[in-house]
């Protein structure tokens, strides 16, 4: 007889938490309110953000201008200085211990996409340089279909398309970053170039979800070949914005990668990105798969009660009332919902958990602008807060022993800045998954 | 040019390009007169654009300066005449209270007198309203109301009734420079003030512009501007904050009373709510002004009495501004006069050729620059009359055919409404540039449909200058998003027009970023704590900002 598992949270975090209680044998549930951070990402996936050998640009943090080698990078986040999320993983290992939890975690996300063909390219002992819409260059350990493929490592000659009627794109832009960038960098000689399509992707002025849904139709495979007809030889790179449809991204960039070219996809942001909700049509397709029970709705306020957590639904929703011997919580922060600021200061409003920044200095309880700094640069304690855990990721002050947390919704981090949310919500995801799962194995309650 | 210095001349010499500068430059210019006008930063950037875009008579001013009230509304009639695309109706709802100072009957009586102006400016009288009929208006009113009133006042968008004018006086030959510091005066061997040194700040270069007459319209600035000139002008400073919400908070302005006894109101203006404004002294940084948590908690307090669910609303963000007030002594801020003065300084024995404006209101900005234009054209011995209050504004000429506009060009219907308002009848030369096939008009931003058409427009046309001008320009990054779906693809079009390398590129957008930050930094609350979480990963995560920011 198995306890019951719970998971609050849909996105990254919390969908690899409960596709981790599943393969361990668990019945799960899972609690959804919708889209969150996860669907709004970029197409970059950072488990360490590294930076080896990138010179200082002016507009660059600092801390990517240093030569930092991947493990040189995990190895200043789990720094006495730090609090990222990732100080509580690396047990008596350090960061070996670390570096083979990323990997065994970015393997399991693998497994969880391929039957989307969407695919997680990258390793942590490597860069891609990964151009943005802006023509700035993301430099990330992993990325997911579509980004991965622009990688510019290796690549002789960028080719960047131009779409007309594609909002949010500028291919002349794009390009002229671009050349400074690669320039700033070092990385010449890479010429870069804009080309025209053979045929437009857009009918008149369009948002790349609308151009990426048309590219889905039965009509698709034929437009983009068409469009690239003759672009690019062997060793060449031609970049597209986020339009190359919501589905078989992988298999798709794949088929036009003919001759040797590339096709990939720059990082974008919302509203111009898809990437993101690849990334969440995946995971819900795994959730599916693994027979995780999905109720799409927001949950109110956790209760405990002796060992058994019982969760309400928020004012406005209905469902019963979920009961949990092991009991995730990933709901991220703002976006997800994770935190809330409210006429009473900001809050956690599950279990009204204390809430603190990297510095120790608290946010909840009091209004958010208060928690900013005047500085749009400076560190800002509103965006780097979120629950406190201890070393077995299970919230301080929390009740009961089921109880774990995943993803941004720890706080100790500034995942802007850091740009390690995704890398965070999967390995803390995973790790939360694993704890849960033991916790139930081990005759909880 | 470094260090080379290339003179330039001029009859006048304007230094400031607010409401003032702007509108004298065009009167000037309209007779004939040659006139070269600086502005430190942006066309209106300073009063003008924080200030509630009202182009009402003040019906607050009848008690002390009916004057004002008179000149006010003579010259929102002729506003309305000359810009019909960028004026809107604002009509007024006052709910009255048990516990309000003065009773509905007294009230009625000042509206009653404040009726005798409403032709003036093609307002309405006043009506009086049960509860029942103002909450029919106005759900969200108080049901505590006694009764209502209802009376009329009109709308402008304030910054680009500025531009409008400089686009008129550099079409009639004068010639406006932004982003451009006066250093210090051009002193005749004999003292008399024949025009100054200037600087570009963004180029840094500098070069002398010799004129006859140097009229100092800085607004707030006017005391330092003076001081630079080597006179002594003294002003109140009184500050104004505006809260900005997401949207419409109400379909009509609402009045309501500050703990203070002070009326305030909730305004729509454009696809926003406004709720201001406050009235302080103030001897802060005239360049770094920020809101404070008492003036938003004072200002909502305020609203909150009107309307008790305000709270519920998402404040976007604060605009914040100083009034050049003429100086008084003794009186509380808001009991100050709205009155102008026009100072010759050379007949105050001081230096000649000198001349400064002071004090007004946006409301009789037409009145004030016809004043400030005959005394300097009397100085010039230029005879032509005024003809401001004639002659249409650019855009003001026909009415644009909004249907035709999005069919022809294949935008959205809100986009050619927002392109008529702003340009009116030269809504169609902004997108010239497009072709619905081959180069389409594209939005750059969803919070209010701004084109990509209408940003090359104003580079091409209008000498836009900086990234960050077109939060007054073309209302860039003033919505929900703050400019982070925005700003990005407008840092891009305007580095193809104005030929920014990627280095200024970038630098343009963080600057956007950083300044947009201060705005909403003092009421970031609620959904707004959500889209700025956005806004940082846009911009630290995805482009790659540092914390090095302007």
């Amino acid at each position: 007889m198995t306890g019951r598992a719970l998971v609050v949270g849909g996105g990254l975090a919390g969908c690899a938490a409960a596709l981790e209680l599943a393969r361990a044998g668990h019945p799960v549930r899972l609690l959804a309110a919708g889209p969150g951070a996860t669907a709004m990402t970029g197409g970059s996936l950072d488990v360490a953000a590294a930076s080896p050998g990138v010179p200082h640009l002016p507009w660059r943090d600092p801390l990517r201008g240093t030569a930092l080698a991947t493990d040189g990078r995990l190895g200043f986040l789990l720094s006495g200085a730090s609090l990222h999320p990732y100080t509580r993983l690396h047990g008596a290992g350090g960061r070996d211990e670390l570096v083979a939890a990323a990997r065994d975690a970015v393997d399991r996300l693998r497994s969880w996409l391929a039957p989307s063909q969407l695919g997680v390219e990258g390793d942590l002992g490597t860069n891609r340089l990964l151009p943005t819409a802006q023509g700035t260059l993301r430099i990330t350990d992993h990325a997911l279909s579509g980004p991965a493929e622009a990688d510019l490592t290796g690549s002789s000659r960028v080719l960047i398309a131009e779409a007309p009627g594609v909002e949010g794109w500028d291919a002349r832009g794009c390009a002229r970053t671009l050349i400074h960038e690669i320039e700033a960098l070092g990385l010449g000689p890479l010429p870069v170039e804009v080309v025209a399509l053979r045929r437009p992707l857009s009918r008149g002025a369009q948002t790349a979800a609308r151009v990426a849904a048309r590219l889905d139709g039965p009509d698709g495979d034929r437009i983009l070949t068409e469009a690239l007809h003759g672009i690019g030889t062997a060793g060449e790179v031609v970049l597209l914005p986020q339009v190359v449809g919501l589905r078989r991204t992988r298999e798709r960039l794949r088929g036009l990668a003919t001759g040797g070219r590339r096709v990939g996809e720059v990082i974008a942001f919302p509203p111009h990105a898809l990437a993101g909700y690849r990334l969440q049509c995946a995971l819900d397709a795994a959730l599916a798969a693994a027979e995780v029970e999905v109720i799409r709705a927001r949950a109110g306020q956790v209760r405990v009660d002796g060992e058994r957590y019982r969760v309400d639904p928020a004012a406005g929703q209905s469902f019963p009332v979920q009961e949990a011997d092991a009991l995730v919580l990933a709901t991220g922060r703002f976006v997800g919902g994770g935190l809330v600021a409210g006429p009473e200061g900001v809050r956690e409003p599950l279990l009204g958990l204390p809430l603190s920044d990297p510095e120790g200095r608290r946010v909840d309880g009091i209004p958010a602008h208060r928690s900013v700094r005047k500085g749009y640069g400076n560190p800002q304690p509103l965006y780097s807060a979120g629950v406190m855990v201890d070393e077995e990721l299970r919230p301080v002050a929390a009740p009961g022993r089921g109880l774990w947390a995943a993803g941004e919704w720890i706080g100790g981090f500034d995942p802007a800045r850091e740009r390690t949310g995704l890398g965070t919500a999967l390995i803390t995801g995973v790790a939360a998954g694993r704890r849960a799962a033991a916790h139930l194995d081990a005759g909880a309650p | 040019m470094s260090g080379a210095t290339r003179a330039r001349q001029a009859q006048v010499l304007l230094i400031g390009g607010g409401i003032n500068g702007t509108g004298i430059a065009r009167d000037l210019a309209l007779r004939g007169v040659s006139v070269l006008l600086v502005e430190r930063r942006e066309i209106g950037s300073g009063t003008s654009w924080a200030s509630s875009g009202m182009i009402h008579g003040g019906l607050r001013y009848l008690q002390q300066d009916p004057e004002v009230t008179h000149h006010s509304c003579l010259d929102s009639g002729a506003i309305q005449r000359i810009a019909p695309h960028l004026v809107f109706r604002i009509p007024f709802l006052m709910p009255i209270f048990a516990d309000d100072p003065i009773g509905p009957e007294l009230v009625e009586v000042g509206l009653e007198m404040y009726d005798a102006y409403q032709p003036l400016k093609n307002g309405r009288p006043h009506t009086r309203l049960t509860p029942a009929q103002a909450l029919e208006l106005e759900p969200a009113l108080s049901d505590r109301l006694e009764c209502a009133f209802t009376l009329d006042e009109w709308g402008v968008d304030a910054a680009r009734l500025c531009v409008a004018n400089a686009l008129d006086a550099t079409g009639h030959g004068a010639r406006v420079l932004t982003h451009t510091e006066a250093l210090a005066p051009l002193l005749s061997g004999t003292g008399e003030v024949v025009g100054a040194t200037v600087r570009d700040t963004l180029t840094g270069e500098r070069f002398d512009v010799h004129a006859d007459l140097t009229l100092n319209a800085a607004g707030p600035w006017v005391p330092q501007v003076a001081e630079m000139m080597g006179e002594s002008v003294i002003q109140r400073p009184g500050k104004g904050i505006h809260l900005v919400f997401e949207r419409r908070v109400s379909n009509l302005a609402i009045y309501a009373k500050g703990v203070d006894g002070r009326d305030m109101f909730t305004f729509p203006h454009e696809q926003n709510s406004m709720a201001g404004t406050t009235d302080d002294d103030y001897y802060g940084d005239l360049d770094r002004i920020d809101t404070t948590e008492d003036e938003v908690a004072y200002v909502l307090q305020a609203m909150e009495r009107s309307i008790p669910t305000i709270r519920h609303h998402r404040i976007t963000h604060t605009i914040q501004g100083v009034r050049p007030t003429m100086y008084g002594f003794g009186s509380y801020e808001d009991e100050l006069s709205r009155d102008y003065a026009i100072i010759d300084h050379g007949r105050e024995g001081q230096a000649q050729g000198l001349f400064t404006i002071t004090g007004g209101k946006l409301a009789a900005y037409r009145l004030m620059a016809e004043d400030a234009a005959d005394q300097l054209c009397a100085r010039l011995g230029n005879r032509e009359p005024c003809r401001t209050a004639e002659l249409p504004l650019p855009g003001g000429e026909e009415e644009a055919d909004v249907g035709a506009l999005a069919t022809r060009h294949a935008i959205g219907l809100p986009a050619a409404l927002r392109l008529a308002f702003r340009h009116g009848s030269r809504a169609d030369e902004v997108l010239a540039g497009a072709d619905p096939e081959l180069r389409p008009a594209k939005l750059v931003c969803a919070c209010e449909p701004v084109l990509d058409t209408e940003l090359r427009h104003v580079a091409r046309t209008e000498g836009l200058r900086k990234l960050s001008d077109c939060q007054l320009r073309v209302r860039l990054g003033v919505g929900a998003c703050q400019g982070s779906g925005c700003g990005a693809s407008a840092a891009g079009v305007l580095a193809e027009e104005l030929g920014w390398d990627a280095e200024r590129t970038i630098h343009e957008l963080a600057e956007l970023a950083a300044l947009r930050w201060r705005a909403v930094a003092p009421v970031l609350e609620g959904a707004q704590v959500t889209a700025m979480e956005v806004h940082r990963s846009v911009h630290f995560g995805m482009i790659g900002m540092s914390g090095d920011l302007p």
